[in-house]
């Protein structure tokens, strides 16, 4: 079998997902996997709930090479689901993390000859002592450090620029303005308007820079993403498109605005015919005006 | 037509989605003229304005939205347990209205969610005052009470704003009812003739005290609510409320038409 965890930890195009610090969670009981799933993304992972050992797979082909697996799911045949993926995801990707879920020794004993990293229960305890070895594990990868995480490993990774600076987002985006400004003003105009969604990935890595540049880069960057999100599927109009490509120039070249710069931005994108709100709001403002 | 409005229109003109602020601009500027009382933005500020700066807060101290969230609910225990619970289902509908889209991509983890929520609200708490006075509609009715005090963004991000002491003994909304005794009794009767819910009987006590004495405290001067639109409407306009439900009894109790803005 082909080795599948190939180093891309985002995925621009048909399948706009950041698998960054992505978690999929094998569990077939609905409760302990909703409960699991919050206190997960409490910690700041995305959880990912594939339904079975192959969609684990798929996941993995996708760049996702972090998984907590329940091994004990029920009676019959899919007790071993949980075994059968660590065996799979093991053999496509030896670097893949498997944190399994089980208190039985016979499993853990052949768990462990799978490869698996990590055994806990779903005790409080367990769901720490795994957020933090999951930290260590993400911190790893991002500075791209074999065996023990330590300032001197970091020190000697030579990828440790992963968080790509504005310029490098900034300039990856515009290589993409090209494709939609031939859409633009054309019969397409839906079509263009669905082809935005390919700036969301950059978008998103912008946002994570808010706190080198303030709350006014976060203001003005969360308002040029969220119309871009609002408008996916709408008609684009040249105006439309260079009023956004203007106001991301404007951002990119002074990304340390004052808070009146950046609302003024965001209105402005509003004016032009843009919504700028985060997805919600409209059922929020509504019930929010009733607060006393 | 003239148009008076209560704060309900100015929440949708200033703080909704983008769709229903521009909705409501264009019903406004239909008006030959459309004028608001003070009291709308005081309203607008002690109700609305204040909650978002609260979630703002709570959002950029956290810096999750679970755990924003886990403030609110300590709300629930205050008296602000009522604006805890709508706090709380706002927020419960608002995420399954995002989960429920397909169009969204990728699900944001709970510091983004966290973020891109506050820098909506920190947006609409700094920009409110511009976006009032670009409003089609004159106040009146000047309250001395309802002048904004510089809203300051501190070091550590949390947003604050200097709280306005209530005139009591010089209110102007209370001068302003001075002369109308007969229309605070006609409230008064038709009020009594409605069920009897914690909001009615309130508005009573305010109206019974305005009444005897022509003095507010800041209880009954938002306990009125409702009636101070309807009292001070002037006869030609019509009150425009996304409440018409209440506002019409009171309304039509006076010989005033209160209407919704999208009829």
């Amino acid at each position: 079998m082909p080795m599948l965890c190939d180093d891309r930890s985002t995925v621009i195009g048909a399948n706009i997902v950041d698998y960054t610090r992505d978690l999929a969670l094998l569990e077939d009981s609905p409760t302990q996997r909703d409960s699991l799933r919050v206190r997960l993304e409490a910690d700041g992972f995305n959880v990912l709930t594939p339904s079975g050992h192959s969609e684990c797979l798929g996941f993995l082909h996708y760049g996702c090479k972090t998984f907590l697996l329940d091994i004990d799911m029920g009676g019959g045949k899919r007790r071993i689901e949980g075994l059968a993926a660590l065996e799979d995801i093991k053999k496509a990707c030896p670097d893949a993390f498997c944190a399994m879920v089980t208190g039985n020794p016979q499993f853990r004993e052949k768990a462990r000859k799978f490869g698996a990293d990590m055994f806990i229960s779903k005790s409080e305890k367990d769901l720490d002592t795994l957020v933090e070895k999951l930290n260590v594990v993400y911190l790893g990868r991002r500075f791209d450090v074999k065996g023990p995480l330590t300032l001197a490993a970091i020190g000697r990774s030579a990828r440790h620029e992963v968080i790509p600076s504005l310029g490098e987002v900034a300039d990856e985006l515009r290589a993409l303005f090209p494709y939609i400004r031939s859409h633009v003003d054309s019969q397409q105009y839906r079509e263009a308007g669905l082809e935005l969604i390919i700036l969301e990935p950059g978008l998103r890595q912008l946002t994570q820079l808010t706190r080198s540049f303030g709350d006014g880069f976060g203001v003005a960057i969360h308002a040029l993403r969220n119309a871009i999100r609002n408008h996916a599927g709408g008609e684009l109009r040249s105006e439309l498109w260079e009023g956004w490509t203007s106001a991301f120039e404007k951002v990119m070249n002074s990304p340390r605005l004052d808070s009146s710069m950046s609302s003024q931005l965001a209105d402005d994108l509003d004016d032009l015919g843009f919504a700028t709100e985060p997805p919600g709001w409209n059922i929020m403002s509504d019930l929010l005006m009733d607060t006393p | 037509m003239r148009a008076f409005l209560d704060t309900t229109i100015l929440a949708d003109a200033i703080l909704k989605d983008r769709a229903t602020r521009h909705r409501t601009i264009t019903v406004l500027k239909a008006f030959k003229r459309v004028e608001f009382p003070a009291f709308a933005l005081k309203e607008l500020r002690c109700g609305p304005l204040a909650t978002y700066r609260l979630l703002h807060n709570y959002l950029a101290e956290e810096r999750s939205f679970l755990r924003a969230l886990s403030r609110v609910h300590a709300l629930s225990r205050t008296p602000r347990r009522n604006s805890a619970s709508t706090i709380i289902e706002a927020w419960q509908r608002a995420e399954e209205d995002l989960f429920a889209d397909p169009r969204r991509g990728a699900r944001p983890n709970d510091q983004e969610r966290a973020d891109e929520l506050r820098f909506h609200l920190q947006r609409l708490v700094l920009s409110a005052d511009r976006r009032l006075e670009q409003l089609p509609g004159t106040p009146t009715f000047p309250l001395r009470c309802s002048v904004p005090s510089e809203i300051r963004v501190l070091p550590n991000g949390l947003l604050a704003q200097a709280a306005k002491p209530c005139n009591h003994g010089s209110c102007e909304l209370a001068e302003y009812f001075r002369d109308m005794d007969v229309e605070l009794e006609l409230l008064i009767r038709a009020i009594e003739s409605q069920p009897d819910i914690p909001e009615h009987t309130k508005r009573l006590k305010a109206l019974h005290r305005l009444k005897a004495d022509h003095r507010l405290d800041d209880p009954n001067c938002r306990a009125l609510g409702d009636a101070v639109f309807v009292l001070l409407a002037p006869p030609n306009f019509v009150i425009l409320t996304t409440n018409v439900k209440h506002h019409a009894i009171l309304a039509e109790a006076l010989g005033k038409v209160a209407r919704a803005p999208y009829d």
